[in-house]
């Protein structure tokens, strides 16, 4: 009784009333055992989530708030170590047994994750999935489950529920399968429902519909949610409250309204910093660095203009790539995937193209075509005005040296066994430099990208994502070239850092007049960098032009949903419930032998082409 | 559906192409001349020409193939240099006391395998685990024969519980059949009880850090539930393919077994086939096995076919 | 990755390594140190000792000719440990090669992996008698027979590793850079391949030794006049029921000698692939 109380004496106000707190987690602390003693993963960790209210608790990846999670479900392995208390409508779950644990997980709390590819088994029907919840936690028996899987279903506005039943996973979309872990979640109408990054690995359109059902399923059950992100446009979207996390400790708490408008903490003032706010570039034509709070004092480029930024340097014409997929009933017959169709575009020095699009709408295959990693069917890819596409072996190599590539995975970039000067120094010995020539260049490229030269000797291991990042960007330039393809290659990294990269990117161009092909799904950063914008939808480029015009005056209608469904860091441009478009329907003929008919572009002027 | 099967189907081809042409070399370069094994020590060397002749001894590799897969064909392997009797006879005579021993061997290997191994990655790291590897290597260490012989001295020769040597056909009735085969059983089937418990431990372990555990989990399901229903159905692709796979290793076991046991089964025709150089009968025996084992994972590759949804069009 | 001296002292406390590892040491060095440890000849037949009993002049006793035991043993196990170590010498450094070739060239592949399916199929133990069936019995025979029934599975795993491999980013990035095939093969590929296949060969070091004893005792292994393991527990069979100490000396060898061998595999895999089925 007496810990109810201190929560009541916590909460004064209009919605703080005791019965409504439904978790109170009391100085929780977190430790797995280590070589060298324990490991302290969360320290004093302490919240409430009230009825009908979303807690948002965010923070960069190792800040510990995934692992909070898991530890009020009594998820994590058996060897961790968790103190405190964590009182779900004042009982405390840490001293349950683990057979009554069961009786709460999945019935009072219900909780969903971050891969709905994955979190699905998949070898039974979604329907039983969902039973199970159900016939567990005596909700009903015999044909009476099956109608409340249907009906849950419904609720989590999947079409033709009742023929969906027998679906397996495999069957269902990433966006679906994130709605039935919802509705298994929701199966047994919990008091909490605990949400781990449940959008990051959607599309932003389906990302904006998930966030856009939880909010309306809140609306209707009054449930109380822990929505654990690291992307402050969701908080802003979804959060009454919010806890911001870093390095197991509980940075700041405080409403959403006053994390936004009026930070308090230095971290939280830098977090909000680094992250790039869609719309806000609307009276600029040209990228624009990060300002950022704290950390490195981000070595300010000598601004220089950039080198001759006339002159294409990369010509891309008309390409065409499928692939070969098998299906159907015969063995013989494969039916073709066309991946990239009819795709042009060119690149000029000092300039910066992003390709946008969620996934697979092409991208990826489009960048890998320029790099000779992937054949095309059809067109012409032209670089420093040579053809890359009719030319031997031994020229094809001479060409490819001005055009380098950075990655989206920084840990899988580098080869673990080989120093981090060797990786460096690798494309300039594949092109006849000298090994002593290549490593010295190896440590000027590392000061070059913000790290120290003494680092050559040094193993992948020893660094964290954002700097193997930089590391990979210095093995780019290493060969000089005048185009560097950056795949996805800030997707992986925490906000901050993330910021950073960015940052080294532009100013990398200032110095150097590099031209980048920027490869990405995330609008805002697309906004902050870029020069020119293309939108890829299904293989094709349905929208390309200067970057302020496809932002400011999208004339095709995916481009606009696609910028509609940016969530924004500021909770007073919320999006209402219901105001996002539902998901496109798969298209089916992309994966039939037959042309499309050829379509053309309509000129808006200044170089702004819609396809028609 | 079909689709995968059919394409199963063809893949074995390539596969019995290759046996046959390595069953074939071997008689193709056996050393000595068959010709003058058949025409006995007094023959002179024009009868021995006409065997060879009679034989196709002459011809070339490929012409001599094509014929002997002909032969093949209509179920003639051959005779025996040793008698002449036919070798397909002589399989046939020996057939039952090997696949006898074979099919309870894997019954009974699956039976405890599969739970032992289910145990060792349910408690990972603990005793139970510990010893359930321990388990796994020593099997793998000791050669089949030395198990067999120590079996045989304690429960058969010492205890009596079970007869030292022989076998008692089906027809004969189940329990006697029985008798005869449990040592024999156990012995051969405790490397492939180890392989088995190993793979499913593997596979479980790797199962067990899935997402969809972590589901099934934070749905409040029985630890039981998660573990036999969940787990193992996820992890029972690699554990039905070593059973396949383990059937060469069975196959080789069942050989030295049959000696072991004095057991007149395939493999101590084997033996008595390559101390005595009789290659019709080797061949036969060859091709034989290796078609069971093709025709093994032929089904095994079929039937998980048929259970996995996401392998269905 | 660990360094070169961090993944020694990790091998130092990993108690599969240290225990397997000094077993199979202290083994070996009792075996090479044969002809000093007081054994007499192993071949010498005395028909008046047939049989007998360990005593203090024959510590495990004689066979059914009269020979010491003890001495056979020791000198058997040099003739069981070489081949199993060629064995994983000889198969390894073949399929590295042979499934690197299919790892790399698409063409090569298909012909490459029907056969390696083909001799799959064949059940090892009879490939390996039929061929040594078909040549004279010598250690070097035995010791092609087995090399060659193990090779598909060395293939296999170095094809299944080149495959990944090649689809990591890093190669990806060496390819843009421009770096040639043999380059990244040398660079990238090969010293990747490397772990799995320690741990391959020392398993495949295990198993030989189990298959030669397997082929002595049909009568297909080594030629008797050298003492193997697997022809020691040969010939004691006849009088296993009599005379149950002539197979339990070797067999004990044996079987000590191909646990500690796998014992380390285990520690070596714990130790350098820990991704692998176990």
């Amino acid at each position: 009784m007496s810990e109810t109380d201190i929560i009541k004496s916590q909460h004064p106000g209009a919605n703080g009333a005791a019965q409504d707190v439904v978790l109170s987690v009391r100085d929780m602390c977190i430790s797995v055992p280590g070589e060298d003693g324990p490991i302290s993963l969360v320290r004093n960790l302490s919240f409430d989530i009230l009825k009908g209210r979303t807690l948002a608790v965010v923070g960069e990846s190792g800040s510990g708030k995934s692992v909070s999670a898991l530890s009020i479900m009594r998820l994590m392995p058996k060897t961790t170590i968790t103190t405190g208390g964590v009182l779900l409508h004042g009982r405390d779950l840490l001293t349950l047994k683990e057979r009554e644990m069961e009786d709460v997980r999945g019935n009072r709390i219900g909780m969903i994750f971050q891969e709905p590819m994955t979190s699905l088994n998949p070898v039974f029907p979604i329907g039983m999935q969902i039973e199970e919840v159900l016939h567990r936690h005596g909700k009903g028996d015999g044909s009476n489950l099956m109608q409340q899987v249907i009906r849950l279903l419904d609720k989590v506005q999947i079409p033709n529920a009742a023929r969906r039943v027998s679906d397996y996973p495999h069957q269902l979309s990433g966006g679906q399968r994130q709605r039935v872990m919802i509705a298994m979640a929701l199966a047994c109408s919990p008091d909490l429902l605990i949400a781990d990054e449940p959008t990051t690995a959607l599309d932003v359109t389906t990302q904006a519909n998930i966030v856009d059902l939880i909010k309306q399923i809140q609306v209707e059950d009054q449930t109380a949610i822990m929505f654990i992100t690291h992307d402050m446009g969701v908080v802003a979207e979804v959060a009454d409250d919010v806890v911001v996390m870093r390095n197991g400790n509980a940075v700041e708490k405080a409403s959403s309204r006053e994390i936004f408008e009026a930070p308090s903490q230095p971290y939280t003032q830098r977090l909000l910093s680094a992250v790039p706010i869609i719309g806000s570039m609307r009276n600029s034509t040209k990228p624009e660095r990060f300002a950022l709070i704290g950390d490195e004092p981000a070595a300010p480029a000598p601004a220089a203009v950039a080198q001759g930024a006339q002159g294409t340097v990369l010509d891309v014409k008309d390409i065409a790539v499928s692939f070969e997929v098998a299906a159907g009933k015969s063995i013989f017959r494969k039916n073709v995937v066309r991946a990239v169709k009819g795709v042009s575009f060119d690149l000029k020095a000092g300039e910066t193209l992003s390709i946008v699009g969620e996934s697979g709408c092409g991208k990826t295959t489009v960048a890998r075509t320029v790099l000779g990693l992937q054949q095309i069917d059809s067109g012409r890819i032209t670089i420093g005005g040579k053809s890359m596409t009719d030319i031997g072996k031994q020229q094809l190599r001479e060409v490819r040296r001005n055009i380098q590539m950075v990655f989206q995975d920084p840990y899988a970039s580098l080869n673990p066994r080989l120093r981090v000067g060797d990786a460096i120094a690798e494309p300039m010995l594949a092109h006849g430099f000298s090994r002593g020539e290549a490593l010295e260049t190896a440590r000027q490229l590392l000061e070059e990208v913000g790290l120290t030269a003494d680092m050559v000797t040094r193993r992948p291991h020893e660094f964290s994502g954002g700097q193997r990042q930089r590391i990979c960007i210095a093995r780019a330039l290493a060969l000089k070239p005048k185009v560097i393809v950056a795949d996805e290659a800030v997707s992986a990294l925490d906000v901050s850092v993330k910021a950073q990269v960015l940052n080294l990117f532009m100013d990398l161009q200032d110095r150097y007049g590099i031209a980048f092909l920027f490869i990405s799904h995330d609008m805002a950063v697309v906004e902050r960098l870029s020069h020119r914008v293309a939108v890829m939808y299904f293989g094709e480029i349905v929208e390309i032009g200067p970057r302020s015009a496809v932002f400011g005056n999208p004339a095709h209608p995916y481009t606009q949903r696609l910028l509609s469904a940016v969530p924004v860091p500021d909770p007073s441009r919320r999006s209402h419930i219901g105001s996002v478009q539902s998901e496109p329907v798969r298209r089916d003929d992309l994966v039939t032998g037959q042309d499309l008919t050829k379509r053309s572009y309509r000129d808006l002027g200044g170089g702004h082409l819609v396809l028609e | 559906m079909y689709k995968p099967i059919v394409s199963r189907l063809i893949s074995i081809v390539p596969v019995l192409f290759v046996v046959s042409i390595v069953v074939f070399s071997l008689l193709y370069l056996t050393p000595g001349d068959p010709a003058l094994v058949i025409a006995g020590p007094n023959a002179n060397a024009e009868d021995v020409e006409k065997i060879r002749e009679a034989l196709g001894l002459n011809e070339s590799f490929l012409v001599r193939y094509v014929s002997w897969l002909v032969d093949i064909a209509r179920l003639d392997f051959g005779n025996s240099v040793m008698n002449g009797t036919p070798v397909i006879d002589l399989i046939a005579q020996r057939i039952e006391p090997t696949l006898s021993m074979m099919f309870l061997t894997i019954i009974f290997a699956v039976v405890v395998a599969v739970p032992l191994g289910v145990l060792a990655a349910a408690k990972v790291n603990t005793v139970a685990d510990r010893l359930v590897m321990l388990f796994a290597i020593s099997a793998f260490s000791v050669p089949v024969f030395i198990i067999g012989y120590v079996l045989a001295r304690v429960f058969a020769l010492e205890a009596r519980w079970f007869p030292v040597q022989g076998y008692a056909y089906l027809a004969d009735g189940v329990v006697p059949w029985l008798r005869h085969l449990v040592l024999p059983s156990v012995a051969l089937g405790l490397v492939y009880i180890a392989l088995i418990a190993r793979i499913t431990r593997a596979a479980m372990l790797e199962v067990l850090s899935e997402d969809y555990i972590r589901t099934a989990r934070a749905k409040g399901l029985r630890s039981k539930r998660i573990l036999f229903l969940h787990a193992l159905r996820n992890a029972s692709n690699p554990i039905v393919t070593v059973i396949g796979v383990g059937v060469a290793l069975l196959i080789g076991g069942a050989v030295v077994t049959e000696s072991v046991f004095g057991i007149p089964g395939l493999g101590r025709l084997t033996i008595d086939a390559i101390l005595r150089r009789d290659y019709p009968v080797i061949q036969g025996i060859m091709l034989l096995f290796s078609l069971v084992y093709v025709l093994v994972n032929l089904l095994i590759d079929i039937f998980y076919v048929v259970l996995d949804p996401r392998i269905r069009y | 990755m660990h360094s070169n001296r961090s993944m020694w002292r990790a091998a130092l406390r990993n108690p599969s390594i240290t225990v397997g590892g000094g077993i199979l040491l202290l083994i070996t060095i009792v075996f090479l140190f044969a002809p000093w440890l007081g054994t007499v000849d192993p071949l010498t037949m005395n028909p008046v000792n047939r049989t007998l009993d360990p005593s203090s002049k024959h510590w495990f006793g004689t066979d059914t000719y009269g020979r010491d035991l003890y001495s056979r043993v020791l000198y058997g196990g040099r003739i069981s440990l070489f081949i199993g170590f060629s064995v994983a010498i000889l198969a390894t450094f073949f399929g590295l090669l042979i499934g690197l070739v299919s790892g790399y060239f698409r063409i090569a592949d298909m012909i490459i992996m029907r056969i390696m399916d083909g001799l799959m199929s064949i059940p090892a133990v009879l490939l390996a008698i039929a061929m040594t069936a078909l040549m004279r019995g010598s250690v070097l025979n035995v010791i092609l027979a087995i090399t060659v029934s193990e090779i598909p599975r060395v293939v296999r795993l170095v094809r299944g590793s080149v495959l990944s491999l090649r689809e990591r980013t890093y190669v990806e990035a060496a390819m843009v850079s421009g770096t040639r095939t043999p380059t990244i093969i040398v660079r990238h590929i090969l010293p990747n391949t490397f772990a799995p296949l320690v741990v391959q060969a020392t398993y495949i070091f295990a198993a030989a030794m189990i298959m030669e004893a397997i082929m002595s005792f049909i009568g297909a292994g080594t030629p008797p006049s050298i003492p193997s393991w697997g022809n020691i527990i040969a010939e004691g069979r006849v009088l296993w029921q009599v005379k149950f100490m002539i197979i339990v000396f070797p067999a004990a060898f044996l079987s000590l000698a191909v646990f500690s061998i796998n014992m380390m595999g285990d520690g070596l895999r714990d130790l350098l692939d820990p991704k692998s089925p176990r």
